[in-house]
């Protein structure tokens, strides 16, 4: 069997082209995960529509519903295999969550992940537990179901390169990001 | 990618700068079942090898993962979590698309592999606190049965070709190694010795299994012998590699 039997590999290094390092600089989302309420919300309102709402919903100056709270953190982290949020993060998710609350149109992407250890495909459905986590927070404070999507990428997208614990704990995350 | 098992005559399948996981051969070896998010959210795709022909097969809300084919190729196990977020395991015809709900827990169940006869899947599940691993009979009525207890992380099982053992990736002293499971007899023993081993899967002769590592910060392969004897590092290839699924053929 020595040169006949096949197998099969998944390239890595397909997946360090697009790591994110912060939102603003994850690649553009593919048309197929926008929903229809995303686009038409989104082109339904101007910027200086935005900007009202801004000011009667006294959400902070220069807050939009395409770009979040500002000056508020949009990533929370997490323990190790768990998918509790810390106390020190729910007070930015209540921010957050005001924030959809006073911007019906804001549409909010959750990205949940973990760091690289244990199997992939359990790394999946934690990064999935911890966005839904983020998700139930956020609607308990406020946001509308319709204005939240979750997808989680597991180990595949890490946010800082390595195999010690400084890295791991920036990797078990969700991220909160607006306008997608 | 596919590759002869020496590493050489590689040549891709499908390629994305989005992830792609979770590979897995057809029991006749004509096509591959794959997870891809290349379209920005999580698919499960069925490509045809010979034609690269790539059917969407599941592109459900939330998380679509884990295809394992079953021994008769008729349908997958995968793992799907829907709109609530709750990942089961569930049965995904291939000719109707029908899907029945195997699982049904407010833990994670996820990475089904199926037994050789196709009577029953092992899964990973955290029910009890911490990933372990789990039969479940397809007769109805029967419920899930726990088979790991050695341990507080095992998971990602995959079934030995005479059913009598399972690879699991487990944690060694605060390593993540591979480890073989005496189904009957519950037993436990480490197969490998590197600290952040994942990814195992049975040669078809049943006495190997190969893995993948980290060597060096980089992903590579490598292959052990079922009695933990021989240890062999694969020959490295450009890039990084991860998720080896070995061929159901002997040619």
């Amino acid at each position: 069997m020595r040169w006949t039997s096949i197998l099969l590999i998944v390239a890595g290094s397909l997946v360090l082209a697009g790591c994110p390092k912060k939102p603003t600089t994850v690649p553009e989302a593919q048309p197929e995960a926008v929903t229809p309420q995303d686009s038409g919300a989104a082109s339904g309102l101007g910027e200086g529509q935005v900007g009202q709402a801004s000011d009667l919903a006294g959400a902070g100056t220069g807050a939009t519903a395409t770009s979040g709270p500002s000056g508020i953190a949009t990533v929370i982290y997490f323990d190790f295999d768990r998918s509790e949020i810390r106390a020190e993060f729910a007070s930015i998710i209540n921010v957050h969550a005001r924030h959809m609350a006073a911007f019906g149109a804001a549409r909010v992407r959750l990205e949940g992940h973990t760091d690289e250890r244990g199997s992939r495909e359990y790394n999946i459905a934690l990064g999935e537990r911890r966005a839904q986590a983020v998700r139930r927070a956020l609607m308990l404070q406020g946001a509308g179901d319709g204005q939240l999507t979750t997808v989680s990428y597991g180990e595949e997208r890490p946010a800082a390169e390595g195999s010690e614990e400084t890295a791991y704990e920036k990797n078990r995350r969700v991220e909160i990001l607006y306008g997608r | 990618m596919v590759a002869d098992a020496d590493g050489a005559n590689e040549r891709v399948v499908f390629n994305s700068p989005e992830p792609i996981m979770s590979p897995a051969w057809s029991p006749d070896g004509r096509s591959l079942a794959y997870v891809s998010f290349h379209s920005g959210l999580p698919a499960i795709y069925v490509q045809a090898l010979k034609t690269g022909e790539q059917v969407r097969v599941s592109a459900r809300s939330g998380i679509n993962g884990a295809p394992a084919w079953s021994p008769d190729g008729s349908c997958l196990a995968v793992a799907l979590s829907r709109r609530d977020g709750n990942v089961d395991v569930y049965l995904l015809s291939l000719a109707t698309q029908e899907l029945q709900r195997l699982t049904d827990d407010s833990s994670i169940d996820t990475e089904p592999a199926w037994t050789p006869d196709g009577h029953a899947l092992y899964f990973t599940s955290d029910r009890s606190g911490a990933p372990q691993i789990y039969q479940l009979g397809l007769t109805a009525g029967e419920r899930p049965r726990r088979v790991t207890f050695e341990g507080s992380y095992n998971a990602r099982p995959r079934v030995s070709p005479d059913g009598r053992e399972l690879a699991v990736v487990t944690i060694d002293r605060g390593a993540y190694r591979i480890a073989a499971v005496d189904v009957d007899r519950g037993t436990m023993r480490i197969l490998s010795n590197g600290r952040l081993d994942e990814s195992p899967a049975f040669a078809p002769n049943g006495a190997d299994v190969i893995y993948a590592a980290r060597e060096g910060g980089r992903g590579v392969l490598a292959i052990v012998s079922l009695d933990g004897r021989v240890q062999q590092r694969l020959a490295a290839s450009a890039g990084e590699v991860r998720e080896p699924a070995w061929s159901p053929f002997l040619y």
